[in-house]
């Protein structure tokens, strides 16, 4: 039996070509939108360090004063949601998270931590003149009002240099969750 | 004392006949089973994965039908679009090669399915190895051996295998700890960097594994592309050395199942017993690698 132009294209052609442009689209998002290269099919697995390991995220909660304290404990739930916006922090991957923060209540030791200054070699310096309170999640709030802080969520990106052995981190992207209608 | 020769002769002769099947028979029977121990863990495909075999053990005839690769393809699409952002390269690897067993399936009427699994089974070995290769040259990260030296420090998966290595395992301790340190919301440090206890062997041993993995991908992608006799036995053997070494310290065992597919698909054309053989007893290797023996170097 002979095929038609267009069936050997599918027999032959049309997987490789998917793949091609899905590559061509992963590597355009890990360049530009923070895609993690381990993810969406580029094949760069082990091609850079940009995994889970060298991402992470900060939450606060931000009152109305200004103020804002850490949320340092998340649910086993809410652990996943973190664990899936790493590998592609973007709104659409961090607003799960949010939603399930903004819902739960949290607790928090009596008395704030202390935040110290510490030297690059890791030895810390001084006491600064600032304390958080550092709340877990605890179990979802009862009935159904939004609270009146804002939730702040902040993604960094862990660097590390082998040459001085220094690691750092800098900020990449922010979002904030305010109370519905204070946008 | 015949029964060794004997027992040694018929596994031989095992690997012999499965050797000699269809090409197509062979792959699907491999896919099947990659399927339905590496596939997508989400219900749906596993379990039309799992009735698949299911069919098949009922009835032999279904493993090369292309109506039941389709519903797997399909099935394996769905999960991928849905989770697209957070699936692993190999996992859309997987649903590539599902379409291309679907599409050979249905081409047997044409007589092409040989001929498509190859075509298939090359694009791709030549596709994954260069794409990771070029990426790793353009990565700052990679080729400055930060990568691999951060996966020694931080990742739980090598732990055993740096243990082998020789890193002390106070300094991956300490490390950890000293990142802990660095991210957390009550600590201040300059520029927002430190110091950390990450030692020249570590160093060392990660740039050696940099340059090996670098190198072994470049020669497999690059001695794959020509299609001649002599460079596709060379690119067999490093694939095979590559598949042999890589997933023992690499748990990521669906992938390594899914390349010596590739690998023993496109063997067919050399019409080398050895290659085909090592290619099915990279199987077995595979199936192996999955005992614990992290555990064990780690506790001992």
């Amino acid at each position: 039996m002979s095929t038609t132009l267009l069936q050997r294209f599918i027999f032959f052609a049309l997987v490789p070509a998917v793949a091609c442009a899905v590559a061509i689209r992963q590597a355009y998002l890990s360049k530009f939108d923070e895609l993690s290269t381990w993810k969406g099919g580029g094949m760069g697995m082990f091609a850079s360090a940009d995994s889970t390991d060298t991402r992470f995220l900060r939450f606060y909660i931000e009152k109305p004063d200004g103020r804002r304290e850490p949320i340092i404990g998340l649910t086993e739930r809410q652990k996943i949601l973190e664990q899936r916006a790493l590998w592609y922090p973007r709104l659409a991957s961090i607003e799960p998270l949010a939603v399930s923060l903004r819902r739960t209540g949290f607790v928090a030791a009596n008395e704030p931590s202390q935040l110290w200054a510490y030297a690059d070699t890791g030895e810390a310096l001084k006491p600064l003149d600032r304390k958080h309170y550092l709340l877990r999640a605890n179990l979802p709030r009862p009935g159904a009002d939004d609270p009146d802080w804002t939730l702040v969520i902040e993604s960094y990106r862990v660097s590390y240099d082998p040459t001085t052995k220094r690691a750092g981190y800098k900020l990449v992207k922010s979002w904030n969750f305010p109370k519905r209608g204070a946008e | 004392m015949n029964f060794p020769r004997a027992a040694e002769a018929g596994f031989w002769s095992a690997f012999d006949q499965l050797r000699r099947r269809d090409a197509l028979s062979n792959v699907c029977a491999l896919t099947l089973c990659l399927c339905t121990f590496f596939g997508f863990k989400d219900a749906i495909f596993a379990i039309i994965a799992q009735v698949a075999l299911i069919a098949v053990l009922c009835n032999r005839e279904f493993l090369t039908r292309w109506e039941l690769w389709f519903a797997i393809a399909l099935s394996g699409t769905g999960v991928l679009v849905y989770d697209w952002s957070v699936s692993d390269n190999h996992k859309y690897l997987l649903v590539y090669w599902l379409w291309v067993v679907t599409i050979a399936a249905y081409a047997q009427r044409y007589d092409l399915a040989g001929k498509i699994l190859e075509s298939h089974a090359r694009f791709f070995l030549v596709f994954i190895f260069l794409m990771a290769a070029i990426q790793k040259m353009l990565s700052g990260t990679y080729m400055s051996g930060a990568m691999f030296e951060m996966k020694l420090l931080l990742d739980a998966r090598f732990a055993a295998f740096a243990h082998l290595a020789g890193i002390d395992a106070g300094t991956l301790a300490k490390v950890d700890l000293e990142l802990a340190t660095l991210r957390s919301p009550l600590a201040v440090f300059p520029d927002n960097a430190r110091l950390i206890s990450s030692t020249d062997y570590v160093r060392t041993v990660a740039q050696a594994i940099t340059w090996y993995d670098l190198l072994i991908q470049i020669a497999i992608g690059a001695l794959f592309l020509p299609a001649r006799k002599i460079t596709d036995k060379a690119a067999h053997i490093a694939l095979l050395f590559f598949i042999f070494t890589t997933y023992i310290p690499a748990p990521v065992f669906g992938f390594g199942w899914l390349l010596s597919i590739l690998g023993f698909a496109l063997a067919r054309k050399l019409e080398s017993p050895i290659i085909s053989n090592a290619y099915l007893a990279s199987f077995v290797a595979i199936l192996l690698y999955q005992l614990p023996w992290r555990e064990w170097v780690l506790a001992h």
